[in-house]
């Protein structure tokens, strides 16, 4: 790949293979005008780094489904994102609704992005926590998670029976879910995403 | 907590045929355990995805290595993309009557310029680039798989004042990756350290025809400081001209530069 400039079908192929070159080429292309639009609407350009990280994991995650067309550039659609993005944080911190919808008419190309950053935003939730976990936490869900026996993984991580094993992932599991649980933006997603209906785990 | 334990064993293929056909029978008639099933599930994948883990430590680095080269303050001129090129275009009529004005008082500069005084003011406008890498110990995990930490590192050496070593790591990314433009941008600077005016110059154009967005405007104004360093009176004025001219973040440096030199 030519490193001056990308064309927009070398973005997404460069961000799909984690290109460094193309990622360094998308900051140096994007970021400002985002920063620009964080701190003229309340924010630092530590949230603009924040929010812009969010906006490229979740075009990460679209091209990844393949469910990724562009209808206008990708620094536009980058830049929408990023302002959904900015615009749901404020909704959160300062206990306001946006007007989504008027959002997606004036910019136009971001049907279902709302749900597209719901879930995303959960993931990064299910992130936060399991980085929390332990150690050895991660590394049994983990590698039950990778299709590995239990004997295998019994004998990886040096415990004397397979049922320890198994109890040892049932606690780091549950420890997991109760944190996401109880975390009060996770709940606020929840009823976004599937309205006061939904039914909390009965766990 | 039956039901977690049911689910884990269900999601993780540990259930027998006869068990699974009992729990997804369950499942069907059971909307919280459903719920809980389709949740966990999500979690699941959400969580054991290499690449998305090493997709994201990317961004970090990349967020970590633009911060090292672009510390320095930019005047930002728009609320989004379209709205720079429209702006862009406004500014052209006045960046027309301007060059014009400009023309005829870098005529009048030249002919009174003194070439002894190009030191002084070389002396007087030159501070160093400053990086400020700030960040913490490159991360192994991306070393050997790219020239990024490489990249890292060697600013950090720069913004440390290791010139020679910076130079060398430099030099090997260029071997590398001949094109790499945050390299080039770095060898004209450490050149420049080096009193090596006609490498920084090569490398400094390299990075102006590359029109690359994130070091044209820097390039441009070392690049003219080191035409005067050089007595290339003429080959200064046009650069210190066209940044006069532009939206440069050196803009008003370059006016105040030209006042000086008339």
């Amino acid at each position: 790949m030519k490193k001056g400039t990308y064309t927009d079908e070398e973005i997404i192929k460069g961000i799909q293979s984690q290109n460094n070159d193309v990622l360094l080429y998308v900051y140096r292309k994007n970021l400002r005008s985002v920063q620009h639009y964080v701190v003229k609407n309340s924010g630092t350009d530590k949230d603009a780094e924040d929010i812009f990280q969010d906006a490229l994991m979740l075009i990460y995650h679209k091209i990844r489904e393949g469910a990724l067309e562009l209808t206008s550039s990708f620094s536009t659609y980058l830049f929408s994102i990023a302002k959904f993005y900015w615009l749901k944080h404020l909704d959160q911190r300062e206990r306001r609704k946006t007007d989504y919808e008027e959002c997606d008419k004036f910019i136009n190309q971001t049907d279902g992005l709302l749900e597209d950053i719901i879930k995303a935003e959960r993931r990064a939730v299910f992130i936060k926590h399991f980085n929390d976990l332990t150690t050895d936490c991660q590394k049994i869900i983990r590698l039950f998670l990778k299709g590995l026996m239990i004997s295998e993984i019994t004998k990886l991580m040096g415990f004397n029976s397979e049922q320890h094993t198994k109890n040892r992932r049932f606690r780091c599991k549950k420890n997991l879910i109760e944190k996401i649980l109880q975390d009060p933006y996770f709940k606020e997603l929840t009823n976004e995403r599937f309205g006061k209906d939904y039914q909390i785990p009965r766990w | 907590m039956k039901d977690l334990e049911k689910i884990i064993r269900y999601l993780d293929g540990e259930m027998n045929g006869e068990e699974k056909q009992l729990f997804e029978q369950e499942l069907v008639g059971d909307k919280s355990l459903k719920q809980s099933t389709l949740l966990m599930e999500e979690i699941d994948r959400a969580i054991h995805d290499d690449e998305v883990f090493a997709f994201q430590a990317k961004l970090k680095e990349t967020q970590e290595l633009y911060n090292a080269i672009n510390k320095q303050d930019y005047v930002v001129d728009a609320d989004s993309p379209k709205e720079i090129s429209e702006k862009s275009r406004i500014n052209w009529k006045y960046a027309l009557s301007a060059a014009i004005s400009l023309l005829i008082v870098v005529s009048t500069i030249w002919i009174n310029f003194s070439q002894s005084s190009n030191d002084k003011i070389f002396a007087s406008y030159y501070h160093r680039y400053e990086a400020n890498y700030e960040g913490n110990e490159v991360n192994n995990r991306a070393a050997g798989v790219s020239h990024l930490s490489l990249l890292i590192n060697a600013v950090q050496l720069y913004d440390q004042g290791n010139f020679t070593s910076a130079l060398k790591q430099f030099d090997e990314i260029i071997k590398i990756d001949a094109d790499n433009l945050v390299a080039h941008f770095f060898i004209g600077l450490v050149s420049i350290e080096n009193k090596n005016y006609d490498k920084a110059i090569e490398n400094l154009l390299y990075v102006i025809n590359k029109k690359d967005v994130a070091y044209v405007e820097h390039s441009e104004w070392y690049l003219a400081l080191c035409y005067l360093k050089k007595d290339q009176t003429a080959q200064a004025l046009t650069v210190l001209t066209r940044i006069a001219n532009s939206n440069s973040y050196y803009k008003s440096k370059a006016l105040d530069l030209l006042k000086k030199l008339q």
